[in-house]
């Protein structure tokens, strides 16, 4: 049972790295730096818990924010470069991190942070304080699972409907044209830097945040959690569900998660079977899982149904 | 063309856009070389040539997409050299794109809602939460993004996406998004081409309407007869050199541009 808890917690923050690539590809960018900021956010969100005995509430939210606040200097000076340029020097970032994180003293070294606050166990002690017995017939550690996964999934649905809010105003529809065309985008009045900054900052928020549900869900986290597999393996989710729809990377969180449930005994054999996947799709279905297609008599049919009598207007 | 009586620029104070030893390099290429133009208000200002002399690249220096090698713009009396693009769109100039550059997967409304970029104002926080400022200013810009495809003919292709029309449809379209960022100066790249008669009889009306309506255009166009049709003055490029400059009877009329059409010599701009 709590480990099917586990399972879907996991899947709820793999479904947030996949929005965060997600964000900045939908400005046609292609960063392997949100491992770097996931990173960012674990260690401020883990440190501020451990040495200043922040409250969980507010430790991971300002993990994303000092996320987002290094992305906009860097993605200024990075998103200059395109296609695979800027995916090297965004994965020199991510590598420049790690490398710190591995020798900096306040983050434990190659150790990693240790005794980070959980908050399944936070939460369990929260509802001892009034609560005799779980409800449902669980135990408090199950409960407690429980509420920790239905934390992260409101999250993700956070995220994701901010994403396709976004999506479907004029920045979104900046954004689509600067993935479409950037010269073009920049000849009808868009500009295009911003836009793409700001896509990586809010890219970097989001995997900070999840960089500190990560912290707060294991009790450890070290350098190696944040390199370069993982910096692919967010791009796979995104890869493998679709890259031009939000419930794509989340698709592909979700199925890739699983996967590697199953392959748990073999971690190198994961590696290779998510480049296998990514090459297959590539090769297959460029666009991903999901499509935009498939998604727009989904789009018209609830207009319609929004707007009755309003048909002839239009 | 020398240039002797440079000085005496008092009937161009006025001008909308004034360009001045306007010059492009590319490696050992002068794709344009010392162009003067100075396009009024409320003029159709024609810039034709033979292949390659060098007109799509002026377009690209005007709107900011290149950098000259030299010279100056000024545009509403402002120099805009070293403007971003979406800056000098901001300031009223809009283009299209020779090689048709819509956003294929949207449709042609969203393509339109595009070029008003500059003319709305939604950012993330009233977007996402669609606050009635928002909600009032989106409304209007659908409206008006409607009324331009009813203007250039494609008021049913509204929620087609721009990918799946066909080319005379795309190059209205292109228009569309460009007037949609409400420009002063609407610049054209051979909005004709590959259109058949009766396609290009309709654009020159739209391009007569929207004229009409207060602005400028400045026209890239092979198909004489438009030019001729259209035009109150057109400016001729010969391998980047404007080799002539006069009112549509006059350029037919001009032995250099005879020559340089029908490709004789490249004697022409001596
Ligand atoms: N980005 C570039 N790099 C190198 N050379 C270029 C570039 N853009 C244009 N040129 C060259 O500059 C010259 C002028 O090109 P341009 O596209 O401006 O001509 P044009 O008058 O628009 O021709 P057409 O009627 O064929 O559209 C050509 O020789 C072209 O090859
Ligand atoms: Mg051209």
């Amino acid at each position: 049972m709590s480990y099917y808890l586990q399972v879907a917690t996991f899947i709820c923050v793999s479904g947030i790295l996949g929005l965060s690539v997600y964000l900045v590809l939908s400005t046609g960018q292609l960063t392997l730096g949100n491992a770097g900021f996931m990173l960012l956010g674990g260690y401020t969100a883990g440190l501020l818990a451990i040495k200043l005995g922040w409250p969980l509430w507010l430790t991971v939210p300002a993990g994303g924010l000092l996320a987002a606040v290094v992305a906009v200097p860097l993605g200024a000076a990075c998103l200059r470069l395109r296609g695979v340029y800027l995916a090297v020097a965004t994965l020199g970032f991510t590598q420049s991190l790690v490398v710190i994180a591995n020798n900096l003293t306040i983050t434990g070294g190659a150790l990693g942070l240790k005794d980070i606050p959980n908050l399944g166990t936070r939460l369990q002690r929260y509802f001892r304080g009034f609560l005799a017995e779980a409800p449902f017939g669980l135990t408090m550690a199950q409960f407690a699972n429980l509420v920790v996964l239905l934390i992260c999934a409101a999250l993700l649905g956070l995220a994701f409907w901010l994403i396709v809010r976004q999506g479907q105003s004029r920045v979104g529809r900046a954004f689509t044209a600067i993935r479409t065309d950037e010269v073009a985008a920049s000849a009808m009045g868009i500009n295009t830097t911003y836009y793409k900054v700001l896509a990586f900052a809010q890219g970097a928020f989001l995997a900070g945040v999840a960089g500190g549900l990560m912290a707060h869900l294991t009790y450890f986290i070290g350098p190696a959690d944040f390199g370069f597999s993982r910096a692919v393996e967010m791009l796979v989710f995104v890869v493998v569900g679709g890259t031009s729809v939000p419930a794509g990377p989340v698709l592909g969180a979700a199925l890739l998660r699983t996967l590697s449930e199953y392959l748990r005994e073999a971690k190198d054999l994961r590696l290779i079977i998510y480049g296998a996947l990514m090459l297959l799709m590539v090769l297959v279905r460029p666009q991903g899982l999901l499509t935009p297609g498939m998604f727009a008599g989904l789009g018209r049919w609830w207009q319609r149904r929004r707007a009755p009598g309003k048909g002839a207007a239009v | 063309m020398s240039a002797p009586d440079r000085a005496q620029g008092g009937s161009h104070v006025h001008s909308l856009l004034r360009v001045q030893g306007l010059t492009r390099r590319f490696g050992g290429l002068t794709a344009v070389a010392d162009v003067e133009l100075a396009v009024e208000a409320g003029q159709i200002f024609g810039l034709i040539g033979p292949n390659g002399a060098g007109k799509t690249t002026c377009f690209n220096l005007i709107t900011g997409l290149l950098p000259p090698s030299a010279g100056a713009v000024e545009f509403g009396g402002r120099s805009i050299v070293g403007l971003a693009p979406h800056r000098v769109t901001a300031l009223g100039m809009a283009r299209t794109f020779q090689n048709i550059r819509l956003f294929g997967a949207m449709t042609a409304r969203e393509n339109v809602l595009v070029g008003a970029h500059a003319r709305l104002r939604a950012g993330v926080f009233g977007g996402i939460f669609r606050t009635p400022a928002v909600r009032r200013e989106e409304a209007a810009a659908r409206e008006r993004a409607v009324r331009l495809l009813d203007l250039v003919g494609l008021g049913d292709a509204a929620d087609l996406p721009a990918a799946g029309l066909p080319y005379g449809r795309q190059r209205r379209l292109e228009i569309a998004r460009a007037l949609a960022t409400e420009p002063r100066l609407l610049c054209l790249d051979e909005p004709a081409a590959g259109m058949n008669e009766s396609e290009s009889r309709e654009l020159m009306d739209l391009i007569r309407r929207i004229r009409e309506q207060g602005m400028t255009v400045l026209l890239i166009e092979h198909d004489m007869h438009v030019v001729m049709n259209l035009c109150d003055r057109v400016a001729v490029l010969n391998f980047g050199q404007k080799i002539a400059e006069g009112s549509p009877a006059e350029i037919q009329a001009n032995p250099a541009v005879i020559e340089a059409y029908l490709g004789r010599d490249d004697s022409a701009a001596d």
